[in-house]
């Protein structure tokens, strides 16, 4: 049975208060507790510790497995002299080992080579190809447009067959020469000189 | 000449010593570290392969171990991964669920030389098979190398407390088994 207390007396009073004073605060039931049970509970408790060392989780294993006799033998066979000839075959694996690892690392580092040596060639390309680009147009820029258009008409053979090939491909082509430019029908003849061919005589 | 494991770091470390320290301390830790890996794998040739991963991985990492934890807890942590890890590629490989697994490992147990179903080394091997991997762990290491729980703690990097309680119920479940079986 609880004892009041202050705290007793401040809860019967807010229970009042929050029922308005209607409904008395139900006192504690009456349950059955055995004389002494309290005071005599911690002794009770360690007797049953002290018969039952299962409840212990940290105590109980060995005691067990004592009981039961567990044989500590391990039961599984190994072949005959595994232990004395281990270190050797380990020996041996390492050294197999070392030298698949070496040769994979020779390899490894020759690709590595071989990769970056590209990289540096693109790289050189690469410059090489701007550097010779930005001076073909700065050469240029110092030369006259007009110096430019003579030296194409002057060094540009119009009986190119890869001109003409590629000439004949476009629409825009036009087969008559040139206007103005002092070639008469008999020049051509004469630079042909189609007479002078045997059997040429079919085109006259 | 016994060197201790100091001594063997030290000698490891040089150059002109190093095999023959490396093959001392393989000499001095084959035997726990294989019965480590073995009871949990149960087939020899699976154990000697894991046995000489641990090795190989100690020859190449050796130089950096860090001298203020133990050198053996250290094998043991290496030789624990190797064998969890080897479990779940097990797993993966045969794309089966775990009990699959246990079955398959209660198959290489009955496979064995001399297995005999009737005695009972034999029936403790097939009721530890029952329990979970890491528990399966813990109690081989405190029940077969009679590991200390600080120890055990500092090589599967879990509370003493929990230990405890997973070797309890580790040895529970096994007293359970064998008493219906």
């Amino acid at each position: 049975m609880l004892m009041p207390t202050e705290e007793t007396d401040a809860i019967r009073h807010e229970w009042l208060q929050l029922t308005g004073g209607k409904v008395q605060p139900p006192g504690h039931p009456d349950f059955y507790v055995p004389d002494a049970y309290f005071t005599s509970f911690p002794q009770r408790l360690l007797q049953r510790l002290k018969e039952e060392p299962s409840s212990d989780i940290l105590s109980l294993d060995e005691t067990v497995l004592t009981e039961i006799e567990l044989p500590r033998l391990v039961p599984f066979a190994v072949p005959e002299q595994y232990f004395e000839n281990f270190p050797q075959q380990l020996m041996r694996r390492l050294q197999t080992d070392a030298v698949v690892r070496s040769k994979r690392k020779r390899l490894t580092r020759l690709v590595s080579y071989a990769l970056a040596a590209c990289l540096v060639g693109f790289g050189i390309m690469g410059w090489w190809m701007h550097q010779r680009h930005q001076s073909l147009q700065a050469r240029l820029e110092h030369i006259p447009t007009e110096a430019i258009a003579q030296y194409l008409e002057q060094h540009t053979d119009l009986f190119n067959s890869d001109w003409i090939v590629r000439q004949l491909g476009s629409e825009a082509v036009s087969l008559s020469l040139p206007e103005n430019n002092g070639i008469t029908a008999d020049d051509i003849r004469e630079y042909l000189d189609l007479d002078s061919v045997p059997d040429a005589s079919f085109m006259q | 000449m016994e060197y201790t494991d100091q001594q063997l770091l030290t000698l490891f470390k040089s150059p002109e010593t190093r095999e023959e320290a490396f093959t001392a301390l393989v000499r001095r830790y084959q035997e726990k570290l294989y019965w480590h890996i073995r009871r949990m794998v149960i087939d020899h040739d699976d154990a000697h392969d894991l046995l000489q991963n641990v090795f190989i991985k100690v020859w190449h990492h050796l130089s950096d171990f860090r001298e203020e934890s133990q050198l053996y807890t250290w094998l043991y942590r290496i030789a624990t991964n190797e064998c969890l890890s080897f479990l779940e590629q097990q797993k993966k490989k045969r794309a089966i669920s775990l009990s699959d697994v246990e079955n398959s490992l209660e198959n290489k147990l009955k496979a064995e030389k001399h297995f005999d179903a009737s005695k009972l080394e034999w029936k403790l091997q097939q009721a530890i098979l029952r329990l979970p991997e890491k528990q399966r762990i813990v109690f081989h290491l405190r029940y077969y190398d009679e590991m200390p729980y600080e120890t055990m703690s500092r090589i599967l990097h879990t509370s003493e407390g929990a230990l405890k309680a997973s070797y309890h119920h580790a040895v529970k479940k096994i007293v359970a088994y064998l008493k219906d079986d």
